[in-house]
């Protein structure tokens, strides 16, 4: 069972660095760090679903279940930006005076 | 006695098959990471489109989803083996956590099939209105997604 767990680990670890390596991937070639962050955010993801195949500690499930909810949490809030980089700087449409 | 055997031999049927589900889950979601991130790889070699990149996110979610039904199936198979109640603490924590990312990763798959879906339909329109062979009618297209 310990070679089970430790199998699990190893490849949640290869799988949080493909979700580094993919991130920057995208980040460099889209210029996108919005894009870039929901890829890693996947791979990461695929990383928690593995830790918590192997037989976790109370404990350990308390901390993966956390960083699921943060990773979701993280997920919903570059879904759903109030305002981007883009809105601070483009113009804003002047009303037309309404005259005399 | 005989009793007990057979409750002793179930319960190793059982546990064995828990492993085998999981096991089955396991692999499918390192695959599907493997797979995304040379479909990443490749995607960024060959392209510097963005809906490319959203496909291939698309694929790994795909690949997540099932792996978390595999992986739900052995959290209901265990439930058969009368755990202890720290254990079935554990198991309904497990259970609830899976249950509740299946259902935000199929929500988010919907959402961004949906959001590729109008660029497919209008590609097919501009072959078909280009005379390019595999092309369809737009009107017939969105018809069909219907």
């Amino acid at each position: 069972m310990p070679a089970y767990a430790t199998l699990l680990h190893t490849a949640a670890l290869l799988v949080v660095l493909a979700g580094l390596v993919a991130g920057v991937i995208v980040l460099v070639r889209l210029r996108d760090l919005l894009a870039a962050l929901r890829t890693g955010l996947d791979f990461w993801l695929a990383a928690s679903l593995l830790t918590l195949s192997a037989p976790p500690s109370p404990r350990e499930l308390i901390a993966t279940a956390v960083i699921i909810a943060v990773q979701q949490l993280l997920g919903w809030a570059v879904e759903h930006r109030p305002v981007t980089f883009g809105d601070l700087f483009s113009r804003r449409r002047r009303r037309p005076d309404p005259g005399p | 006695m005989e009793s007990l055997l057979d409750q002793a031999w179930l319960g190793q049927v059982v546990n064995l098959l828990v492993r085998i589900v999981e096991t089955f889950g396991v692999v499918i979601v390192f695959l599907g990471a493997v797979i995304a991130f040379v479909r990443f790889v490749l995607v960024a070699v060959q392209t510097r489109n963005a809906q490319n990149f959203t496909r291939v996110r698309l694929g790994l979610g795909r690949y997540l989803a099932l792996g978390l039904e595999f992986q739900l199936a052995s959290d209901i198979l265990r439930t058969a083996l009368a755990p202890a109640l720290r254990d079935l603490a554990a198991l309904a924590a497990i259970a609830a956590i899976r249950t509740g990312l299946n259902y935000f990763l199929g929500r988010e798959i919907r959402q961004e099939h949906s959001e590729l879906r109008p660029e497919r339909t209008s590609e097919r329109g501009d072959r078909a209105g280009r005379g390019i062979p595999g092309g369809t009618d737009p009107s017939e297209a969105s018809a069909g997604a219907v």
